[in-house]
């Protein structure tokens, strides 16, 4: 044809066209469907938001090797969603049927908003063991009676110093008890025009923050932050009181204004203060062992149990830990499936691959021990027999506000040790702050 | 036009109503993309946040009524009170010295000496760096332990330098000390305002006997202060909602003792860090009537110390 083609001649020759395409595609799958009924794959997802290449790929890894021993079921994992799409994923209605979420108050957070299915009777359908894992990781999902979530590896804090600075010094073995770390920190405590060419152990410097810093402190001098019996904050009590004092009092000693200057010369990686020799101890998690594998290999250091407060000897061995879960959201299509994930993801390679990829621990005890985990590094090895043994405790406890905890115990915690508030003064602001916070809290749980 | 291609034929009333109906539509027709995302996207949110900030609001589940709770306890949040008293300590003390600053730059580069293009653009440059590229720049250029400044202070000068942004002390100093890096868009307003002096204003004070600071009082400063009075509301407002050099340098906090803990951050940090959207939305209410309020004292003062001419 010759004539020229208007507007609506070709929008109408495209629909045809359109038409004829679609029902051909119809055709042919129905031709498919004829010749080889398709088995039904009952298909589940499960989102997490890692996005590193090594987590993604044994993340998929396990999952592929779950769907090859389960035909009919299949797991699509799916990487790189943040916690809070999810969420709304749930908000809206349409929610994934396996979710990972991360330390940091999420958990319980999401369980107070009703975000997640409670696991407890499917543990007791089941009768699922749940001692198989490392208590703290049990106790932080449980909220209201109810079991949230299942763990998904962990990490651990211990003590880490330089052995090259213990020797040079004379130093033959790392403190046993904090008051110990405060004196050997002084002799290993070197001044420079400006300030500090290095301090020998900063209480606080290889956590995130002031804030989680504490947590850890308040359970080495015997105190709680929150009691599960009275579902209250037990924040300004005379464990933690003594805990502040002494931490007060630690920094005091060096100038609190001198170490802000000090702290703020730290950097990450090569430049990372332990490995710059900026500080010769400190507390950091298992993660710190891998940075040094990458950026200071030839470090000579080692970990050791972390120093416990000389009035509390039996708190020797403590350390907290923090880690991710695995979660199935309310409202979610295929539970008895996600169930079946969640729990194959504790047994065979599963721990094993995880704990490789993310540089943490498996929360299932038996793992502890495993060969392939132990011979990774003699460093790595201590945390897992520290945890094997060890007085564990969960960084922190699960409220209903615990995303705020950290940031009331930072602001607080930084006015007492910068003398700008008594401990006294800020161990009762902070638990009048996480009281109000609770109240408005239960407030609406009681007009929802 | 219709009536110049047919001469003679006046268009009736009511052609001429009808053709006024029709470019309405077509106007509405046209302008209709633009009012559906400002209905949707800014007159909606304003108001929902309004109602929001009387709630209990968690995002995940529906609004809960809580009347005036949210103000109550805002009034009694010592952060609060913190945020606000560290930022008008910017506004008070930081907007002018950003101002005077600008204003002695715009009048030396007002001087006609060889390459002052150059210099011009030298001062103006900073302004086109991202916030976020600049702010990260000055906390390396500030670090008290290896920022280039305090190396100066130790190697130079043999003292220890302050700890800027890591101290409580200095840090809203330091902020400050790192605004006037960006002051190239107040320098330029004032250097057009300069130029608009008239030359003859400054000859007949000059015939008059007055001296060079008498004719910087009396003539430039009422002659530009048209170009003062637009800069320094614009700047109040600024310095009222400071957010990304804030959250870039305290790395989401309020820096050292909540020092660096700015209105505008900590509404961010209520909304997003703790969820508490009805809070939030008070706070942006309040920040609003303290701008509203500013911005109106500013504007009656301007009657006596803003000057138009003619």
């Amino acid at each position: 044809m010759n004539s020229l083609l208007t507007r609506r001649a070709l929008l109408r020759r495209t629909t045809v066209a359109g038409i004829g395409l679609a029902s051909a595609a119809v055709f042919t799958s129905c031709a498919g469907g004829v010749g080889k009924p398709a088995p039904a794959v009952v298909k589940a997802e499960y989102w997490h938001s890692w996005s590193t290449p090594p987590v993604v790929k044994a993340v998929a890894d396990a999952t592929a090797e779950y769907n090859a021993q389960h035909p009919g079921r299949e797991v699509i994992a799916r990487w790189g969603i943040p916690a809070t799409r999810a969420l709304l994923a749930v908000a809206g209605g349409q929610p994934p049927d396996i979710v990972t979420l991360y330390p940091g108050g999420t958990l319980s957070e999401w369980a107070n908003n009703g975000a997640l299915r409670s696991l407890t009777p499917l543990v007791q359908a089941s009768r699922y063991d749940l001692t198989r894992f490392v208590q703290s990781q049990i106790t932080h999902a449980i909220f209201d009676g109810q079991l949230y979530a299942l763990p998904l590896g962990m990490g651990a804090y211990m003590f880490y110093y330089d052995r090259k600075i213990f020797q040079a010094a004379g130093i033959s073995a790392p403190p046993k008890t904090l008051q110990e770390a405060q004196q050997i920190s002084q002799k290993l405590t070197e001044k420079s025009l400006g300030g500090f060419a290095r301090v020998g152990f900063l209480p606080f410097a290889g956590f995130s923050g002031n804030g989680s810093g504490f947590s850890l402190y308040s359970y080495l001098f015997g105190g709680k932050i929150w009691s599960v019996k009275e579902q209250r904050f037990t924040i300004n009590t005379p464990a933690n009181l003594a805990a502040l004092r002494w931490l007060t009092d630690y920094y005091r000693a060096y100038g609190p204004t001198a170490v802000d200057k000090f702290t703020a010369g730290f950097g990450n990686q090569a430049q990372d203060p332990f490995f710059a020799g900026k500080l010769a101890m400190e507390i950091n998690g298992q993660w710190q062992v891998f940075n040094a594998k990458n950026f200071k290999p030839n470090l000579d250091y080692d970990v050791a149990p972390i120093p416990y407060d000389e009035q509390h000897p039996q708190l020797r061995n403590s350390t907290m830990t923090r880690g991710n879960s695995l979660v199935l959201p309310k409202g979610s299509h295929h539970v008895e499936e996600g169930w079946s994930f969640i729990t194959w993801m504790q047994t065979g390679n599963a721990p094993v691959i995880m704990a490789k990829a993310v540089n943490n621990m498996p929360a299932v005890r038996s793992y502890l021990s495993d060969p392939r985990l132990t011979s990774i590094d003699p460093r790595y090895a201590r945390f897992l027999a520290y945890l094997r043994n060890g007085n564990v405790q969960p960084q922190w406890p699960p409220t209903p506000v615990t995303g705020i905890l950290p940031n009331a115990f930072q602001t607080d915690v930084d006015a007492a040790t910068h003398g700008a508030e008594s401990p006294q003064q800020a161990l009762a602001h902070i638990e009048l702050v996480m009281q109000e916070n609770l109240a408005a809290m239960q407030r609406r749980g009681k007009s929802a | 036009m219709a009536t110049v291609a047919t001469p003679g034929v006046r268009p009736s009333v009511q052609m001429r109503k009808a053709m006024s109906q029709r470019n309405a539509r077509v106007g509405f027709f046209f302008a209709f993309p633009f009012l559906l995302g400002f209905v949707t996207l800014q007159v909606y949110p304003l108001l929902a946040s309004f109602y929001y900030s009387f709630t209990q609001f968690n995002v995940f589940q529906p609004p809960i009524w809580i009347g005036a709770d949210n103000y109550v306890q805002l009034f009694q949040d010592p952060l609060f009170w913190t945020s606000l008293r560290n930022t008008l300590f910017m506004v008070i003390v930081g907007v002018p010295v950003q101002l005077v600053v600008a204003l002695l730059a715009a009048l030396l580069l007002n001087s006609k000496v060889r390459g002052i293009a150059v210099f011009r653009t030298l001062v103006y440059l900073p302004t086109v760096t991202p916030v976020v590229a600049s702010s990260l720049l000055w906390l390396w250029l500030l670090n008290p332990v290896y920022g280039p400044v305090n190396w100066v202070f130790v190697h130079i000068l043999h003292v220890s330098g302050p700890g800027w942004f890591a101290t409580a002390a200095w840090a809203k100093p330091a902020m400050i000390f790192m605004g006037l890096w960006g002051i190239g868009t107040a320098m330029v307003v004032f250097l057009a305002a300069l130029q608009g002096v008239p030359e003859q204003l400054y000859e007949a004070a000059r015939i008059d006997g007055a001296g060079a600071w008498q004719r910087a009082l009396r003539v430039t400063l009422p002659l530009i202060s048209p170009a003062s009075f637009f800069l320094l509301i614009t700047h109040v407002i600024d310095a009222l909602q400071i957010f990304v050099t804030a959250y870039v340098i305290g790395g989401g906090g309020g820096g050292p003792q909540n020092a660096l803990l700015f209105y505008a951050l900590y509404l961010y940090q209520n909304a997003f860090n703790f969820l508490k959207m009805g809070y939030a939305s008070a706070m942006a209410w309040l920040l609003f009537l303290v701008i509203l309020i500013l911005t109106l004292l500013i504007f009656r003062s301007s009657r006596r110390w803003v000057y138009y001419e003619g």
